[in-house]
């Protein structure tokens, strides 16, 4: 489900979204707009106003409930839901607007506070409810009931009552709405209204946990409802956060009712609607005072929600755009200076360490997928939110002698964020000068001896200087060691981290060290290439003339076998030939394998330090991958029997990519990579059927997209960045079907498509069949896609991969 | 070079290698199937028995050692190509269907054939059997034809 958002101040939007759980297909805000139009609530220019805004944002706010006038009530439903599926917190301090692609691009502040409250699975629906500029005359006119009675504050209560029984509940729970109604009735006939609002928050979560299957986290309220909604919130678990609660959390430390992770999430969202200067132009003026001190009195919460290592984290987020003044309002700002002085005394820079943690997560999310060194500096220098991610590698590998970029990437990375990469300059000029780990270890400093196990292991591989890179603090020197396989067993490393860390820590750990394997690799491999180059050209002529040698000794043996042939007779004679025939034929296919490798390795010798030289070209994109699929056609007795038969099946968009530049050499590398792959990974059809291997066009603006399809061998979730590693392969199923080859392949298909500004990825990998035995049989069907720019200006050039 | 020719000689075919090693087998073959096979071990050996004879097929090294105006170059056979396409060895040479055998990288070579025309296929050394099968069916197509 669409995390749905929506700026209103109706209780009728609700119900819209009620009505809207999934597979209803209506639309929940023009729902809720009609029904507010058709009753003629408020003005036509306050409805003009929230459909414009619910038309650009097209989402759903928490709003407030208000019983009337200036008094702002609030009843904020936040829920919970689908933990497995995630969303976003929307940037600029609006509330949770969630999706994972975009959660990607909000800002580090936020992603910090999702970071640390583990919460990156969470699926956030917001709905608003403010009834503060609900015409209270057109409510009283609507309602039935016997008013003369109450008091002008039950009045105000019995609207809201009215409007959330009558109108929002109405479409979603109509059998619990008579109950609902009932209640309320007989807290009007009892003189107390209040009872009125916890039917309606009862049925309201009843309704919500029936609809959404999900509950209602927290929900806000004034003072005078505190009491009866206490009831129904510990019925619901749900989280009840009121005025008193907001005092008592500040004022003396005790715990609110409900979850603090839910009145957590529940003031980001109040603080971050009440903080809208879009929400204020929807309310009424008069309650700005109010909003202010709710504003307040929800960061307040808020700071006291959070862990004493989130602190300062929620600080820097709310200092961020505004002073502390404005932040926690007049009333509470002398209180939270005084929690924020204290925090910051006590727990000093261990938020340096959980910020680091963040930084690391986020760096090892970006470098996840990176196969080699230079498919990193191609995101970094892509993506400037990254530039942690320099701090992490420059301190791992300390590439600076190899790949300079990196290290000026990290001077500009450092000096960009002075702040980010504060340093004890001190401890580092002390780790500088150390010659061995045990000289800081001595001097008794936990961090001091982490950065040493840093350094020895750093030069174990050879590194040569280190950077003037820093992370923030010396904390940060730990949590690096603490990356570090061979330290990370380490017990005195760990006395920093909170317990429930530890395991994200070593997903983070693991992370950063294939990275690190991966960035290894290519710096060996660089060296490693230009051996190949020179083995694979001279390697050649002399497998040729071994097996040529042999070819020429059967074919003598073959006429020698045609000169005695009445002596061997006619049987025999066949015999021998097709005995032999079967050696020539084998000896060609062992050539061949041969070959291909040779050609594979040649081809990593083109690239000399990540540089290959390109000449783009205009060319015949579709010919070649047409020509190129014969060629692997005709190579199918190199892995099926000889009789086996491989075709290839193209849709048009494939054969309509007739002009393309690029360099023809590389892509043709490309596609006979991933074609062969396709082959080699294809089960035998069996009953005298071919191979088929499917090759679909999908073009899309600026890019050149093929699919390439086989039904096979599977690649294991797990695998499908793994295989584009060079010198990988895949593991047991691979083996046992004796495919040859370097698990070079795919890498060079990977490599140069990125010449060409493309890649190619595993895209899926999937059973297509329920029958096990058939499955095994034909295979899954996995697909292969690859990408390539179209819009590469013509001519030659020296491409950094 | 002993040529055996099992019946009627299908088609003439010369080998332009200087390592004569790496292509014994195939040759061996060929003459097997009824093909009149004959070597050039230079440059120079190959321009002479062009001009000399005719040939339906020619295996062509390109990496052959060349002294172009002093200065020793090893693609020797691109030159050889370049003159049998250009025309400089005669028209009957010109249409003459090539074979080209290499132990560098084919995607290299591939970018110097300055024209694919007549270029039967463009092969390794190490898989010579895939140009005697194009050469049986190209002869099956002009037996068609």
């Amino acid at each position: 489900m669409e995390a749905l958002h929506l700026q209103t101040n109706h209780l009728n939007d609700l119900a819209g979204a009620l009505r809207e759980h999934p597979g209803s297909g209506q639309d929940p805000i023009s729902i809720g707009l009609s029904f507010l139009e058709g009753k003629g609530f408020k003005t036509p220019r306050f409805y003009e106003r929230v459909r414009d805004y619910v038309a650009k944002r097209d989402y759903f706010v928490l709003s407030q409930l208000a019983p009337g006038g200036a008094r702002t009530d609030c009843l904020g439903a936040v829920l919970d839901y689908d933990r497995s599926r995630f969303a976003r917190i929307e940037p600029n301090g609006l509330p949770l607007k969630l999706s994972r692609e975009e959660a990607a691009n909000t800002t580090p502040e936020v992603l910090d506070i999702m970071r640390c409250l583990q919460v990156q699975d969470l699926h956030v629906l917001h709905i608003g409810l403010s009834l503060a500029d609900v015409s209270i005359g057109q409510i009283v006119a609507s309602w039935d009931g016997d008013y003369a009675r109450l008091s002008e504050s039950d009045l105000h209560s019995l609207r809201v009552v009215g409007l959330l029984i009558s109108q929002a509940l109405q479409a979603q729970v109509r059998h619990q709405r008579n109950v609902v109604l009932e209640k309320v009735r007989r807290a009007i006939q009892h003189g107390s209204p209040s009872q009125g609002i916890e039917g309606l928050l009862d049925a309201l979560c009843s309704s919500v946990r029936e609809a959404l299957g999900a509950r209602i986290a927290a929900v806000f309220s004034y003072d005078w409802y505190s009491d009866t909604l206490t009831k129904v919130s510990e019925k619901h678990e749900t989280g009840l956060v009121s005025d008193t609660y907001f005092e008592k959390s500040i004022t003396r430390g005790t715990t609110v009712t409900g979850s603090a992770f839910s009145q957590a999430i529940a003031s980001v969202v109040l603080r971050s609607t009440l903080d809208d200067p879009r929400y204020r132009e929807l309310v009424n003026p008069q309650s700005a005072e109010r909003h202010e001190r709710l504003l307040g009195k929800a960061n307040a919460l808020l700071f006291r929600s959070f862990g004493s290592t989130e602190r300062p984290l929620l600080l820097r987020l709310i200092g961020r755009e505004t002073d502390s003044k404005h932040v926690f309002g007049q009333r509470h700002c002398a209180t939270v200076d005084r929690i924020c002085r204290d925090i910051e005394e006590v727990i000093g820079n261990q938020v340096t360490t959980r910020r680091l943690l963040c930084m690391q997560a986020s760096a090892a999310a970006a470098i996840n997928n990176v196969n080699d060194l230079n498919s990193l500096i191609n995101i970094i220098t892509s993506d400037i939110q990254h530039d942690q991610v320099l701090g992490v590698l420059a301190m791992l590998f300390d590439v600076q002698s190899v790949q300079p970029a990196i290290c000026e990437l990290s001077l500009a990375g450092a000096s960009a964020s002075p702040n980010r990469f504060d340093i004890d300059s001190a401890f580092l000029a002390d780790l500088k000068n150390c010659k061995n780990s045990e000289t800081i270890a001595i001097e008794g400093h936990p961090e001091a001896q982490a950065a040493g196990s840093c350094l020895r292991f750093l030069r174990e591989r050879g590194v040569r200087h280190l950077l003037p890179f820093r992370f923030p603090l010396r904390n940060g020197w730990a949590i690096v060691a603490f990356l570090l396989d061979d330290v990370r067993q380490s017990s005195k490393l760990l006395y920093r981290l909170p317990e429930k860390q530890k395991s994200a820590l070593e997903s983070y750990a693991g992370l950063i060290s294939n990275c690190m394997r991966a960035a290894e690799t290519t710096i060996s491999a660089d060296n490693a290439r230009r051996l190949i180059g020179h083995i694979g050209h001279e390697i050649s002529n002399p497998v040729a003339e071994l097996g040529e040698g042999a070819i020429e000794a059967i074919a003598e043996a073959m006429d020698v076998a045609d000169a005695l042939k009445d002596k061997l007779g006619n049987a025999e004679h066949q015999r021998l030939i097709r005995q032999w025939d079967a050696k020539i034929a084998d000896i060609n296919k062992k050539m061949s394998n041969v070959a291909i490798n040779m050609d594979i390795a040649m081809d990593m010798a083109q690239e000399t330090n990540g540089r290959i030289e390109v000449a783009f070209e205009p060319f015949d994109l579709s010919s070649l991958v047409y020509r190129i699929s014969d060629q692997v056609a005709s190579e199918v007795g190199l892995y099926f029997r000889p009789t086996d038969k491989c075709e290839f099946v193209f849709n048009d968009a494939a054969l309509n990519y007739k002009s393309f530049v690029g360099d023809p050499r590389l892509i043709g590398k490309v596609f006979l990579n991933i074609l062969r792959n396709a082959l080699k990974y294809s089960n035998p059809p069996g009953g005298g059927r071919s191979i088929r291997i499917s090759i679909h066009g999908n073009p899309q603006p600026g890019l050149a997209i093929f699919l390439v399809k086989n039904w096979g061998v599977p690649v294991p979730e797990g695998k499908k960045e793994l295989i584009f590693r060079a010198f990988e392969r895949g593991e047991q199923l691979d083996r046992l079907r004796a495919k040859r080859g370097m698990g070079l392949g795919l890498y060079i298909a990977r490599r140069f498509a990125m010449v060409h500004k493309g890649t190619v990825i595993c895209r899926s990998s999937v059973p297509t069949l329920i029958d096990p035995a058939r499955r095994q049989r034909e295979g899954f069907e996995t697909t292969f896609e690859a990408r390539l720019a179209t819009n590469l200006p013509v001519g030659t050039y020296e491409v950094q991969l | 070079m002993t040529i055996k020719p099992n019946s009627a000689i299908l088609a003439r075919i010369l080998f332009v290698e200087d390592q004569p090693d790496t292509v014994s087998g195939s040759k061996r073959l060929l003459m097997r199937y009824g093909f009149e096979v004959d070597s050039a071990h230079t440059l120079e050996e190959a321009y002479d028995k062009l001009r000399d004879k005719g040939y339906d097929y020619l295996f062509l090294d390109l990496m052959l050692p060349s002294t172009t105006q002093g200065q020793l170059l090893e693609l020797g056979g691109l030159e050889l190509l370049r003159d049998i396409q250009g025309g400089a060895l005669g028209e009957r040479n010109r249409d003459i269907k090539i074979v080209i055998v290499t132990g560098q990288n084919k995607s290299f070579c591939l970018g110097e054939v300055p024209d694919p025309k007549n270029c039967l296929m463009l092969t390794s050394k190490l898989e010579q059997h895939r140009a005697l099968d194009a050469i049986r069916r190209d002869q099956q197509t002009r037996a068609g034809t």
